[in-house]
């Protein structure tokens, strides 16, 4: 169990990850697009999953620390007490779980939006963030969260951003500017929080990475290039030309948000695998 | 411009990608040391933090031997568990059996030997 890949922590890593992107882009959404489809309906649905992931993740962990089959509450109940991580999932599952039993009002949406912030920020905490310490951990810490947010507040409004498009909603052309304005915001911070987290990680690693981890790391690069190509694509050269061509640019647009998003799941299922792979493997 | 670019880009692809996992860095006795006498407690240090209370270190040895204590972190570094060995700590052959969870989740184990000549 220890030292292999566990697929079962993947695919919770996998799941818990996305839900919370894909929770906190639809709340964001929500709030700068009042005009686009209401996301509040998807918000809780998400949340609830994301609270039934997180359970599971503190489970896996539970067995891998028990070193067991099937752990006990006790063990569980250990990761998520007395280990940072565990306690930092704690908080998403509480922020989820709050989200998901909330109302659906409009005027919750700033409410949604901080919920669905603190069920993504904690993860900073799961994974090499947490062994950070002092200032310079604090400052990981704070790059790690803002790195989540941003990818959560781009990628994850892309389906409702779809939506949008797919219905031929009078108001897109103006929604599609504002995505492009959030969006590339979060792209600035995306790239700017991820320079900053090499430099602590090339500092952690020494150098010291294994050709297998190269690999999948390089992997993970391609996808994420081609999201900042499909970004810039989306935002200078089809939203442009939504004014001049309406229906050739929404077929397109369409199409590329469509992909934008089969890449986004590709590179968070490295994402996922990253996490579990031994670096110097 | 294009070296900030692609640094840029590949800083988003290893951002929270690189979780290292916990390995014996060193060991107090060392890992295969032939030492005279048995210490009172052993010492192993990781390469990262470990999650104390979710080690487990087991020593066996030869007959006589009273067996190790409890795990505790060593005072004032996360990286390090010590574990006592309640005496007797007759002369022979020691093998401690160490698993533990990083605090970055991952969990390691391993083994590694000493020898009290006597």
């Amino acid at each position: 169990m220890s030292q292999g890949l566990d697929l079962a922590i993947v695919a919770v890593r996998f799941a818990s990850f996305g839900l919370a992107i894909a929770a906190l882009g639809a709340a964001a959404f929500d709030t700068y697009a009042p005009g686009g489809p209401r996301a509040a309906a998807a918000v809780r649905a998400m949340s609830a999953l994301l609270a039934l992931s997180v359970l599971g993740y503190l489970t896996l962990l539970g067995r891998e620390a028990a070193d067991v089959s099937w752990p006990s509450p006790n063990d569980v109940a250990a990761i998520a007490t007395s280990t940072r991580f565990g306690q930092a999932l704690v908080v998403v599952l509480l922020a989820a779980t709050v989200q998901a039993a909330m109302g659906m009002s409009p005027g919750f949406r700033w409410v949604r939006l901080a919920l669905a912030g603190a069920a993504i920020a904690p993860f900073a905490f799961v994974g090499h963030g947490a062994d950070a310490a002092g200032l310079a951990g604090g400052v990981l810490l704070g790059l790690l969260a803002a790195h989540l947010l941003a990818i959560g507040v781009w990628l994850g409004a892309l389906p409702w951003l779809l939506l949008a498009v797919m219905r031929r909603q009078p108001d897109r052309l103006a929604l599609l500017e504002r995505f492009g304005l959030v969006g590339g915001v979060c792209v600035l911070v995306v790239l700017g929080t991820g320079v900053g987290v090499l430099v602590f990680m090339m500092i952690a690693a020494g150098g010291n990475l294994g050709p297998g981890y190269v690999a999948t790391l390089l992997a993970k690069l391609a996808f994420v290039f081609g999201l900042l190509c499909l970004a810039a694509i989306n935002r200078f050269w089809l939203t442009p030309l939504l004014r001049r061509h309406p229906e050739r640019a929404r077929q397109a647009l369409t199409r590329s948000i469509v992909t934008e998003q089969l890449v986004a799941v590709a590179a968070l299922g490295f994402v996922a695998l990253l996490g579990q792979l031994d670096p110097t493997m | 411009m294009r070296n900030l670019l692609l640094t840029a880009v590949l800083a988003v692809a290893a951002a929270g990608a690189a979780q290292a996992h916990a390995f014996l860095e060193r060991a107090e006795p060392r890992v295969g040391a032939v030492i005279a006498r048995a210490p009172a407690a052993l010492r192993l240090t990781f390469s990262e933090g470990v999650e104390t209370a979710l080690c487990r270190v087991s020593v066996t040895g030869p007959p006589g031997f009273g067996g190790a204590g409890a795990v505790r972190p060593a005072p004032g570094d996360p990286t390090s568990l010590a574990v006592e060995l309640r005496g007797p700590t007759p002369p022979g052959a020691y093998t401690v059996r160490w698993r533990v969870m990083a605090v970055d989740t991952h969990v390691s184990e391993g083994t590694f030997r000493f020898e009290v000549r006597g």
